[in-house]
């Protein structure tokens, strides 16, 4: 509940600040270049962009705010392709999300992709648990519902609680890595609107399993952990070398109109030198070099 | 014994009302007041009642809000239809619950499942049969009702969890209705409620053991021991059948114990006041009514024709006054008393006796004549007359003044009185002319006669140098029983007849007239 209460004021924060932001940049001629640049979109690249903006705003000359904290479901990427349609002379912004979209949803909104990064989507359990790895088999089964207790795994005599967020289902990649549609999933699982929700969730219950990306920063609070899959852990080089099998791509997202600055500020995101460090902190695989 | 309508008995009378009204009074201000308490008491239980039932509204109300607060939880109750369709522990289900809701105000929480699975709460077995009673799996809905304990009288609010169109349990919040209401009714400490169950109470709050007694309400009264409760019925669960009645009651005691505590100085007030009147009473009795009745008594001495002299001193006030100016008044009434009697025996004695000689005169002879006859006859005597006239005065006044006369006569009726006895009367009945009354017979009288004259003739009268030698000549004569009631004049008749004998036999002798003798005389002539 907490956390969709957050979900709820960055929102609304967001949409103010866009507003602000609309206000502002609808009067380039007293302000010019030194307008504020605005990016929105789903968290986990806010996290990226977060930890590049002093270096953003350092390349790009521009002030930088960026929206997206803690992105509840349906207010992220969609969040993410709005804005970066409302960007045109004066009003510059961009988005960012977390699924890789479809080329029908590229051209129906005419926006631009800009991948960023892969991100392996992190296995969690409960720290309680006994299991350390899961083999994808098992993965795919517990969250279809084939496997109910993790007794069947290796695990204690316990009820599996599946947590999923089935975030943005109409795209393809993220979540629909370990299962391709959310009706194979089980019925009986606990959705939540939030990845903050879904930490809560997979602490609360012992017996839980869910699933996050790698970006996500974990508090004290948190009492999951991530689980190696078919032995391999989710990091940055098993994901390259295609032996942890659940990803997601983080990409920005502008229209045609995007502005120099606006370009100089994805292209630093990409592939600038602080990107780097950002990707290994988070085990990101960059997609441009 | 006094007369009723006596200054003191009105003011005994008084005093008497003085304190009747003052009980009297007290004793209405404390029914007055009492009667006042309760009728207060009746109109602010039924006040007090009806806002207990409000709150019993109130608390249904906000126990159900409580449980709707909870079941309307998305994170709740997806919690629950975790725990429920996977069936797992519901330790995550309770620590969210204890994270979210354990700061809302009710006694129990459980949630059970559609299927009867308690999934928090439920530890009390009786309870749980009752819930289990309650849920319906069908047709879930929303249900506030009552059911009792062994210990408490339970407020139960019921509501359904739903999600996704899936009915999972129901949220069931609980609050001791009864237990909270004793409680409030002890910490107040003012009121008593008692939970009653066919009959007989089973709780109270009071802190006797009540329990077992049976329980009835008469008039909106019940009695306990020697204390009354008006009471009232707390309405809960109407449509609710087998729960215990609550009912509501404030005790005779609570109600005008500070009245009964202040009955004793209501009393001791009384009393006091009642002593302070009595005090008052008597020094009024004492101030007033004692000078009062000694004047009252004084009043029937004097009335009597006494003067009693009032020895205490009169006081310095208005009745000191008076008593004072009355012993004046009385004194001087006295002193007027005094004289006329002075006066009186004066003019007595003018009248009766001779001025010149003392002895008595004429008209005194005939208004004691008739008195001692009487006396004499009672006594079976008789009274001799003896008259007496001095031979020759009319030759001492010729020869030596009537100044001289006067003496003379001065002089032989002292001499006569010192002769006779105590009980002989002297007269002067004219000029020179003296009679002595004598009860002592013919024979006594003569004697007396004889002495008389030798009295006169051995006391001349000396004068100047001078002996003027006096004798008499005395006629002796008896009553006789023929001589009529009175018989004074025919006595005297014969005495003079006497003393004429004596004149003629030559003075300064002694004659008896003897009626006896010469009757005999007669008879042998």
């Amino acid at each position: 509940m907490f956390s969709v209460r957050i979900g709820q004021i960055s929102l609304l924060i967001f949409l103010c600040a866009s507003f602000g932001g609309a206000v502002a940049a609808e009067t380039p001629t007293r302000k010019g270049k030194q307008s504020t640049i605005v990016g929105a979109g789903a968290h986990f690249s806010w996290v990226i962009f977060n930890d590049l903006k002093p270096a953003l705003e350092r390349h790009s000359g521009r002030t930088v705010k960026l929206f997206g904290k803690e992105s509840m479901l349906g207010m992220g990427c969609n969040a993410g392709i709005k804005t970066a349609q409302q960007n045109r002379p004066g009003h510059e912004t961009f988005g960012f999300v977390c699924c890789p979209l479809s080329e029908r949803e590229i051209s129906e909104k005419n926006i631009r992709v800009h991948p960023i990064a892969k991100e392996p989507i992190l296995i969690l359990l409960n720290r309680k648990s006994r299991i350390t790895n899961l083999s994808r088999q098992q993965v795919r089964g517990i969250f279809s519902g084939k496997i109910r207790n993790w007794r069947e795994v290796g695990g204690d005599d316990k009820s599996i609680v599946v947590v999923t967020r089935l975030h943005c289902k109409h795209r393809p990649g993220h979540w629909k890595n370990i299962l391709p549609d959310s009706k194979a999933f089980r019925s009986d699982r606990s959705n939540v609107k939030s990845a903050a929700e879904m930490i809560v969730r997979v602490s609360d219950f012992p017996g839980a399993i869910g699933h996050t990306g790698a970006t996500w920063v974990f508090d004290q609070y948190s009492k999951v952990k991530s689980v190696s899959v078919d032995g391999f852990a989710p990091t940055a080089r098993n994901l390259r070398a295609r032996r942890y099998p659940f990803y997601r791509v983080l990409s920005a997202v502008t229209n045609h109109q995007e502005s120099s600055d606006v370009m100089t500020i994805i292209r630093h995101v990409q592939t600038g030198a602080e990107f780097s460090k950002v990707a290994r902190k988070y085990e990101l695989v960059p997609l441009r070099k | 014994m006094s007369p009723p309508n006596t200054y003191r008995n009105r003011l005994i009378l008084y005093i008497v009302l003085l304190e009747v009204f003052l009980i009297g009074v007290l004793f209405f201000f404390y029914t007055q007041s009492r009667d006042a308490i309760l009728e207060a008491a009746n109109r602010n239980i039924g006040l007090f009642v009806s806002q207990v039932n409000a709150k019993i509204k109130l608390e249904e109300h906000e126990l159900q809000q409580s449980a709707r607060l909870i079941s309307d939880n998305v994170q709740l109750r997806e919690y629950m239809f975790v725990v429920v369709n996977v069936g797992t522990d519901t330790a995550p289900l309770n620590d969210l619950f204890q994270r979210q809701f354990g700061w809302l105000p009710y006694n129990s929480a459980t949630i059970i499942s559609k299927k009867g699975r308690v999934l928090i709460g439920g530890n009390d077995k009786q309870f749980l049969s009752e819930l289990r009673q309650h849920q319906s799996a069908d047709s879930p809905s929303e249900q506030l009702y009552y059911f009792a304990t062994e210990n408490s009288i339970e407020m139960a609010a019921f509501v359904p969890v739903n999600y996704q169109d899936q009915f999972l349990g129901n949220v069931v919040l609980t609050r001791t209705m009864d237990a909270s209401l004793i409680e409030a009714a002890r910490s107040i400490g003012y009121g008593q409620f008692f939970v009653v169950m066919n009959g007989k109470i089973v709780r109270s709050s009071l802190d006797e053991g009540l329990s077992g007694r049976t329980f009835s309400s008469v008039g909106g009264q019940f009695k306990l021991g020697r204390d009354y409760y008006l009471v009232r019925k707390i309405a809960y669960a109407p449509s609710q059948e087998g729960l215990p009645e609550i009912w509501f009651g404030f005790s005779n005691p609570e109600l005008t114990g500070r009245l009964e505590q202040n009955r004793s100085q209501m009393v001791a007030l009384a009393l006091g006041g009642s002593i302070a009147i009595l005090v008052i009473g008597v020094a009024m009795i004492r101030n007033f009514n004692r000078p009062i009745g000694r004047l009252v008594n004084v009043m029937y001495h004097v009335g009597e024709g006494r003067f009693p002299v009032i020895k205490e001193a009169p006081s310095n006030d208005e009745i000191g006054y008076l008593i004072s100016k009355f012993q004046d008044m009385v004194t001087r009434l006295k002193e007027k008393q005094d004289e006329v009697e002075r006066v009186h025996t004066q003019l007595a004695e003018q009248a009766t006796t001779d001025a010149l000689t003392g002895l008595y005169n004429r008209r005194y002879l005939y208004d004691l004549y008739p008195k001692m006859l009487s006396d004499a006859q009672r006594q079976g005597k008789t009274i001799t007359v003896i008259l007496a006239d001095l031979d020759l005065f009319k030759n001492i006044n010729d020869n030596h003044g009537h100044v001289i006369g006067d003496k003379v006569l001065a002089h032989v009726s002292g001499v006569m009185r010192d002769c006779c006895r105590v009980s002989d009367f002297v007269f002067r009945i004219g000029g020179e002319e003296f009679l002595v009354l004598t009860t002592g017979g013919i024979a006594g009288g003569e004697i007396l006669a004889e002495k008389i004259r030798s009295c006169i003739e051995q006391s001349p009268l000396v004068l100047d140098g001078m002996t003027l030698p006096i004798t008499s000549s005395f006629g002796v004569a008896q009553r006789e029983s023929d001589d009529g009631e009175a018989g004074l004049s025919a006595v005297l008749a014969r005495a003079d007849k006497a003393l004429y004998a004596a004149k003629n036999a030559g003075r300064n002798r002694v004659s008896t007239l003897d009626v006896s003798t010469i009757r005999a005389n007669k008879q042998r002539g």
